[in-house]
C-alpha cells in the first residue's frame, strides 16, 4: 500500500514537472523575437498572406491565452502544426523519434555494459595500468567533442578503411522493414528479415559507438568510485574471511552495494545522451529528433521545439522515475 | 556586541576540521602522479588564456588568402586556417576565450545554483519543495537542447552562450548546496547561532555556506570542463561564437569542411580542446578521489 | 577479473563483426540505372502549389511539370519552350493568353491531360496563396475552351506573366477532387503524394532520409537512351560526409560540396566536375534607412572597400565571378555597366567627403549561417573596414532569426548590412528586381530600399509588352540602381555541380543550376 501511495505521489511529481517543463519552453520560444507565421507562409509570401497564416497559428492572440490554449491542446494529444510542413507535430515526432530511441537504447545497453564492467574492473585492480587506462580511455572520450569524433571515425572507418558505412539507417537501395515498433533492429528481427537486420546493425555502429565514447565514461567513474567505497567497508573483509570466493565478493556483494549510485548515473546519462545524440544525428544524417530539433530551432518553429522538448524531457523523468523505483529491487533496506 | 563574539567562539569547531583535511588530502593528490601532471596542464592553460597576447606570434585576426591552409611548418607551427591566420596563435586566443566561458558558466551556475540550493535547503517545508521542482524541471531538460533554446533566444554570441549553459547547470549545485545544508543545518553549532539570535541571512552566508562548499570547488572544475566542450557544440550549431572569434569550438566547426584537404586544422584545435577537458576532467576527478573520506586508502 | 575484461572484449568484437559478414553490400557504385543524390535538406511539403525552396523544386522538377519552361542554358524569353503546352498566343493588350495542350499526356494516377486540369491546377495555386502564388495575382479567370486549349484571363498586363508559368505546375485534376477533404483542395493528401505528369513517380518518402522515384512509364517524351530508371534523393546534412559519399560512388551527386573540396576533387578521376553559369547574385544589402548609410557616399565607400579579389581569387579559388550589378550577365536585360572595384584611397576619399575621414562608427553585418562564403566574406570585409577607421561586427544566424533582425520594427535593431544571394525563380529580371527593390514589397529580398522612381519604372515594367522597350526600362531601373548605391554586389554563383564519373550527362535547370533536371541525365558504365 505504501508502495502504491509513493507510486502516486511519484506520478504527481512527474505531473507537475512536466507541467514545468511546458512552461518552460513556452516562455523561451516565446521570448524569440520571431514571427513563425512568415517563415510558414513562404519566403516569396505577400504580407496578407502572412497575416492569414499568423491568424490560422493563433499567434494574434495574447500570451496567456496562446498558453491556455495550447496546455488544453496537450491534453487532447494536439501539439500543434509544424509551421512549415504543416504537418502535425504529433506525427513528425513519431517518425523521428524511433530513430533516436534506437541510438540511445542501443547506446545504453552498450555504456551499461562496458562501463560498470570496465569500472569493476578498475575498481579491482586499482592503481594498474586496467586501472589508469580504463580511466584514461573512457576519461578521454568525455574530452573528445563528439562532432570531432564523429568526422574522424567517418573518415577512417568509411573513407579510408571501407569497413562502415558513412550516414543513414540503412543502404539507399534496402526498403525499411515493416512498421511495428520503427526501431529496425526490432522489425527486421519481427519479420525475419536478417539481411535488413545486418544492414541496420552496421549503420548504427558509428553514431552508437560515437555517442557511447563520450557517455561511457562516467558510469565507469561512478562504478569505480562506488567500488572503492564498498571495499572499504568491514563487510567486505568480513565475506573474504568467510572464504567467500572473489567473483562472489564482488559481483554479488560489492557491486549490488553500489548499484545505487550507479543506477542513478545511468538515469542522468540518458539525458545527457540526448544531447550528444543531436550533434551525433546532424554529422551522421540519423533520421531522428536531435536533427528535427535543431532544424527546428532554427527556424523558429515553436510546435515542434516544444513537443521535442516534452517528449525528451518525458522519456528522461520516466526513466529516473523507473529507476528509482527499481532502488528496492538492488537495496531491500530502501523501503516506499 | 556580546552576542556576535559568543557567535564566533562557536562556530570555531567545524572550520577547524577542514583544515586538517586539507593538507592530508593535498598530499593525497601530490601522490597521484597522473592527477598532479592534470592539475599542472590546467594551471597551465589558464596562463595560456591569460598571456595569449603576449605569447602568440601572430595577430588572430588579420586575414592573409593568398597563405590559406598551409600545412605546419617553422613559420606557423600549427598551419594556417581558412584565411590564412597563423591557427597557433589563433588556438592561444582560444583558450582565453574558452575560460571566459568556463568562468561565466562556472560563476553563474554556481551562484543561483548555490544561493537556490542554501535557501531550499534551509528554510525547507513548501519553499524547498517548489525549489526542488523547479530544479527538477531543468534538470528534466537534456542540455544541449536547454542551451540551444536560450542562446537562439538571446541571440547567437560567446557570452550568450555561456549565460545559456550557465542556466543549464545551476540545477546540479543547486541539489548539492541542498543536501550540504540539510546535514550541516542539524550541527550543533547551528542551534547555537540561532540561539544567540543571529539573523537568518548572515547565518546562511558567515556559516552555513563556507562550511557546506567543500564539494561545490570539486565540482566547479568538472563544470568548467562540460562548459567547454558545451560552448564547442554550441558553436558547432552555430549559436555560439562568432566569426572571426578565435573560439575553439567555432573553429573545429569551420575546420570540419577542410577536414580532408587540411587535416591538420581540426586535429590540432580538436588536439586543443581535448587536452584542455581531459586535464581539467582529471584533475577534478583527482581532488575528488583525495578529498573523499570514504575511499580505501592505498597505505 | 581479466578473464571477464577478456569475454566482453570479445562479446563486443563477434557483435561488430557478425552484422558485417551478413549486410548487403554497403558499398560499391550503384549499379545500372540507379542515380543517388546527396542533398543537404529534404522538402517540408510535396504540394507543388506550395513547394518553393530549392530542396522542394529539386523534388517537383522530377514528378511535375509546368507549361512552358526555359530551354537550358538561356534566359531568354524568346527561347521558351512548350511542356505541357504545345504553342501559345497571347493576346495584344496582353491580358489573355491561350494555350494548346500537348495531346496524350498521362498524369501518374492515370488520367489525361486537359484544359480542365490546368485550370483546376491554377485556381488551387492561386487559392491556396501560398509559396510562388504570388505570380498569379494577376490572373482573373481561367477557360477550359476546349479539351486541349486553356484560356487566361489577366486583370492587368503583366509581363513577366508568361516566364512565371514555369513555376506553376500542372497536378491531375482527378487527384484533387479525389483526395479532396472539406474544401482543403486536396492538401493534405498533396503534403505527402503526388499526381503529376513529370518523368519520375514517387515510389517512396521516408522522412528525414530518403525520396525514392522511379521513372513513369507512361512518360510522353519515352524511355531511349540511357536514362536514370531510379532516382534515390538521400539527405546528408555535412558537406564533407557529401564528399566522401560522391567519391567512394555510392552517391552520383551532391549538392553542397565546398569550393575547397572541389578544387580537391579535381585530382579524384572518380568524380566529375560540370560548371554552370551563374544566376544568383551574392550581394550586401545595405540599410539605407539607418545613419550612417542613409548617405549615399558612405555606401559608395563601402563599396570601394570590398576586397573582390581577396575573395574571389584568394578563397574562392576563381570558381565564382565577379559580379556586376544585380543581375546575372546571363539576363538578355542586363545593363552591362562597370563592376565594382576594390579601391581603399577612394574609400577613404568618399568617407571624408560625406565627414566621416577618420571612420569612427560600428557597423553589424548579419549573414546565413551555414554557407562559409558569407562568412568569409564577410571576415575579409571586416578586415579592410579596419584600414577605413570602420568597426565591423559580424553574425551568423539561421534563416527564420535573419528574416527576423532584418525586418525589426525598431531601426535600432536592424542590421546595417545583410549578407545573402537571390536566386531568380524564373528567366525575367522581375522575378529578382521587383521582390527586392519595390518599395513595398514583403519578400525576404527587401531590406528598406525605396525610390518611387523605381517603383514605377518597375510596375511600368510589367505593364509593357514590347520586349525590346521592356529591356530598355530594366537598362534603366539597373542604372538607377547603380546611382543609389543600396547593396554591394560581390560574386556570381557560378555553380559547380560534382557527379560521379558514371553520369556522362546532365542539364541544369537554367534558373537555377542546383536543379538537375533529372530526365537528361545519361549513364554510362
Amino acid at each position: 500500500m505504501r508502495f502504491l501511495a509513493y507510486l502516486a505521489m511519484r506520478i504527481g511529481w512527474l505531473i507537475a514537472v512536466m507541467l514545468g517543463v511546458v512552461t518552460l519552453t513556452f516562455l523561451i520560444t516565446n521570448v524569440v523575437p520571431a514571427d513563425p507565421a512568415r517563415l510558414a507562409a513562404g519566403l516569396e509570401a505577400q504580407q496578407a498572406q502572412v497575416d492569414t497564416m499568423r491568424h490560422l497559428m493563433g499567434l494574434d492572440q495574447p500570451l496567456p491565452v496562446q498558453y491556455w490554449n495550447y496546455l488544453v491542446r496537450l491534453l487532447h494529444g494536439d501539439l500543434g502544426l509544424d509551421a512549415r510542413s504543416q504537418r502535425p507535430v504529433v506525427t513528425q515526432l513519431a517518425e523521428y523519434f524511433p530513430a533516436t530511441f534506437e541510438l540511445v537504447i542501443v547506446t545504453m545497453t552498450l555504456y551499461i555494459l562496458l562501463g560498470v564492467i570496465g569500472g569493476v574492473a578498475a575498481a579491482v585492480e586499482r592503481g594498474s595500468w586496467v586501472d589508469k587506462g580504463a580511466q584514461l580511455l573512457s576519461l578521454g572520450g568525455l574530452a573528445m567533442p563528439p562532432f570531432w569524433v564523429a568526422i574522424v571515425f567517418q573518415v577512417v572507418f568509411f573513407a579510408q578503411l571501407h569497413w562502415l558505412p558513412a550516414t543513414g539507417r540503412l543502404s539507399a537501395v534496402l526498403a525499411p522493414p515493416p512498421h511495428i515498433t520503427g526501431l529496425y533492429l526490432v522489425d527486421s528481427l519481427v519479420a525475419g528479415q536478417w539481411g535488413t537486420w545486418c544492414d541496420a546493425a552496421v549503420h548504427i555502429m558509428l553514431p552508437a559507438v560515437t555517442l557511447l565514447v563520450g557517455s561511457v565514461a562516467n558510469v565507469l567513474r561512478i562504478t569505480r568510485r562506488a567500488m572503492l567505497q564498498v571495499f572499504a567497508q568491514p563487510y567486505v573483509a568480513t565475506a573474504r574471511a568467510k572464504g567467500l570466493s572473489e567473483r562472489i565478493v564482488i559481483w554479488r556483494h560489492c557491486l549490488r552495494n553500489s548499484a545505487i549510485p550507479i543506477l542513478t548515473m545511468i538515469g542522468l546519462q540518458a539525458g545527457y545522451l540526448f544531447s550528444g545524440a543531436i550533434i551525433i544525428e546532424i554529422v551522421f544524417s540519423w533520421p531522428g529528433l536531435g536533427k528535427y530539433a535543431v532544424d527546428s530551432i532554427a527556424n523558429l518553429d515553436f510546435p515542434p521545439i516544444m513537443g521535442v522538448t516534452l517528449i525528451v524531457a518525458a522519456a528522461f523523468v520516466l526513466i529516473n522515475l523507473l529507476i528509482d523505483l527499481a532502488y528496492p529491487l538492488v537495496d531491500p533496506r530502501i523501503v516506499y | 556586541m556580546s552576542s556576535d563574539t559568543r557567535v564566533r567562539s562557536l562556530d570555531v569547531a567545524v572550520p577547524q576540521q577542514r583544515r586538517r583535511r586539507l593538507p592530508r588530502a593535498l598530499r593525497r593528490l601530490l601522490r597521484d602522479r597522473i592527477g598532479t601532471l592534470a592539475g599542472v596542464t590546467t594551471v597551465v592553460i589558464f596562463l595560456i588564456g591569460l598571456m595569449a597576447p603576449v605569447l602568440a606570434p601572430y595577430d588572430p585576426y588579420t586575414p592573409s588568402p593568398s597563405a590559406r591552409l598551409q600545412p605546419p611548418s617553422a613559420s606557423h607551427w600549427f598551419g594556417t586556417d581558412e584565411l590564412g591566420r597563423d591557427l597557433f596563435s589563433r588556438v592561444l586566443y582560444g583558450a582565453r576565450i574558452s575560460l571566459e566561458v568556463a568562468v561565466i558558466t562556472v560563476t553563474l551556475a554556481v551562484v543561483l545554483g548555490c544561493a537556490v540550493g542554501v535557501v531550499g535547503g534551509y528554510l525547507g517545508g513548501g519553499v524547498d519543495q517548489l525549489l526542488m521542482r523547479l530544479t527538477d524541471v531543468f534538470l528534466a531538460f537534456p542540455a544541449l537542447l536547454l542551451a540551444m533554446a536560450f542562446a537562439a533566444a538571446l541571440g547567437p554570441s560567446i557570452v550568450n552562450a555561456a549565460l545559456a549553459l550557465g542556466l543549464v547547470y545551476w540545477p546540479g549545485y543547486a541539489r548539492l548546496m541542498r543536501g550540504q545544508v540539510l546535514s550541516i543545518r542539524e550541527h550543533l553549532y547551528v542551534e547555537a547561532a540561532q540561539a544567540c539570535g543571529i539573523s537568518t541571512p548572515r547565518l546562511l552566508l558567515r556559516h552555513i555556506l563556507p562550511n557546506a562548499f567543500d564539494p561545490v570547488g570539486v565540482r566547479a572544475t568538472m563544470t568548467g570542463g562540460y562548459a567547454i566542450l558545451m560552448g564547442a557544440s554550441l558553436s558547432f550549431i552555430g549559436l555560439g561564437a562568432q566569426p572571426p572569434a578565435p573560439e575553439w569550438g567555432l573553429m573545429v566547426a569551420v575546420a570540419r569542411l577542410y577536414l580532408l584537404n587540411a587535416w591538420w586544422y581540426p586535429t590540432l584545435v580538436g588536439a586543443a580542446v581535448f587536452i584542455t577537458i581531459l586535464a581539467i576532467t582529471m584533475f577534478g576527478d583527482a581532488v575528488q578521489d583525495a578529498t573523499d573520506p570514504k575511499l580505501a586508502q592505498q597505505g | 577479473m581479466r578473464s571477464v575484461c577478456v569475454r566482453l572484449v570479445a562479446l563486443c568484437v563477434i557483435l561488430a563483426l557478425a552484422p558485417w559478414a551478413g549486410s548487403v553490400t554497403v558499398f560499391g557504385a550503384p549499379k545500372g540505372d540507379l542515380f543517388t543524390a546527396a542533398q543537404r535538406n529534404q522538402p517540408t511539403t510535396l504540394d507543388p502549389a506550395i513547394g518553393s525552396d530549392a530542396p522542394s523544386t529539386k523534388y517537383l522538377i522530377a514528378a511535375y511539370e509546368p507549361l512552358v519552361r526555359n530551354r537550358f542554358g538561356t534566359l531568354d524569353e524568346r527561347h521558351l519552350e512548350g511542356v505541357l503546352a504545345t504553342s501559345w498566343d497571347i493576346s495584344s493588350d496582353g491580358l489573355r493568353y491561350t494555350f494548346h495542350l500537348r495531346p496524350g499526356v498521362k498524369f501518374h494516377d492515370g488520367s489525361q491531360l486537359d484544359a480542365e486540369s490546368v485550370k483546376v491546377s491554377i485556381e488551387r495555386m492561386k487559392t491556396i496563396n501560398l509559396g510562388n502564388a504570388y505570380v498569379l495575382s494577376a490572373v482573373q479567370e481561367v477557360n477550359a475552351v476546349s479539351p486541349l486549349t486553356v484560356q487566361i484571363t489577366l486583370s492587368e498586363p503583366y509581363a513577366p506573366f508568361i516566364q512565371a508559368l514555369t513555376l506553376v505546375y500542372i497536378v491531375s485534376s482527378t487527384a484533387v477532387k479525389e483526395h479532396q477533404v472539406n474544401g482543403d483542395l486536396a492538401q493534405g493528401w498533396f503534403r505527402d503524394h503526388e499526381a503529376g505528369s513529370g518523368p519520375y513517380r514517387l515510389d517512396s518518402w521516408q522522412l528525414g532520409q530518403q525520396m525514392q522515384l522511379s521513372a513513369f512509364p507512361d512518360y510522353w517524351r519515352g524511355w531511349s537512351g540511357n536514362h536514370a530508371k531510379t532516382l534515390i534523393l538521400r539527405l546528408v546534412a555535412e558537406p564533407a560526409t557529401q564528399r566522401l559519399l560522391v567519391q567512394s560512388g555510392e552517391v552520383d551527386w551532391a549538392d553542397s560540396i565546398t569550393t575547397d573540396d572541389i578544387i580537391a576533387l579535381r585530382q579524384d578521376k572518380a568524380v566529375r566536375e560540370q560548371r554552370s553559369p551563374g544566376l544568383a547574385v551574392f550581394y550586401l544589402m545595405m540599410n539605407t534607412k539607418k545613419p550612417p548609410l542613409t548617405d549615399v557616399r558612405v555606401r559608395q565607400a563601402l563599396v570601394a572597400a570590398f576586397p573582390y579579389d581577396q575573395m574571389l581569387k584568394g578563397v574562392l579559388h576563381g570558381l565564382m565571378s565577379p559580379a556586376n550589378g544585380y543581375l546575372a550577365p546571363g539576363f538578355p536585360e542586363h545593363d552591362h555597366g562597370a563592376p565594382a572595384q576594390f579601391d581603399l584611397a577612394r574609400a577613404r576619399q568618399l568617407l571624408g567627403d560625406a565627414g566621416y575621414s577618420k571612420g569612427g562608427f560600428t557597423l553589424t553585418l548579419v549573414y546565413f549561417n551555414p554557407l562559409d562564403y558569407e562568412s568569409l566574406g564577410s571576415q575579409l570585409f571586416a578586415d579592410q573596414l579596419q584600414n577605413l577607421g570602420i568597426t565591423l561586427k559580424l553574425q551568423g544566424l539561421p534563416w527564420a532569426s535573419l528574416l527576423q533582425r532584418k525586418s525589426d520594427p525598431d531601426i535600432a535593431q536592424e542590421p546595417d548590412l545583410v549578407f545573402y544571394n537571390v536566386t531568380p525563380g524564373f528567366g525575367s529580371p522581375d522575378s529578382i528586381l521587383y521582390p527586392t527593390f519595390y518599395s513595398k514589397s514583403t519578400h525576404w529580398g527587401h531590406f528598406n530600399y525605396a525610390n518611387p522612381k523605381v517603383d514605377a519604372m518597375l510596375d511600368q515594367a510589367r505593364r509593357t509588352l514590347n520586349a525590346s522597350q521592356r529591356t530598355a526600362l530594366y537598362v534603366q531601373i539597373q542604372r538607377q540602381l547603380r546611382a543609389d548605391t543600396p547593396g554591394i554586389p560581390l560574386m556570381l554563383w557560378d555553380i559547380v555541380n560534382v557527379y560521379s564519373a558514371r553520369v556522362t550527362h546532365a542539364d541544369v535547370a537554367s534558373t537555377s543550376a542546383f536543379v538537375i533536371d533529372y530526365y537528361t541525365i545519361q549513364l554510362g558504365q
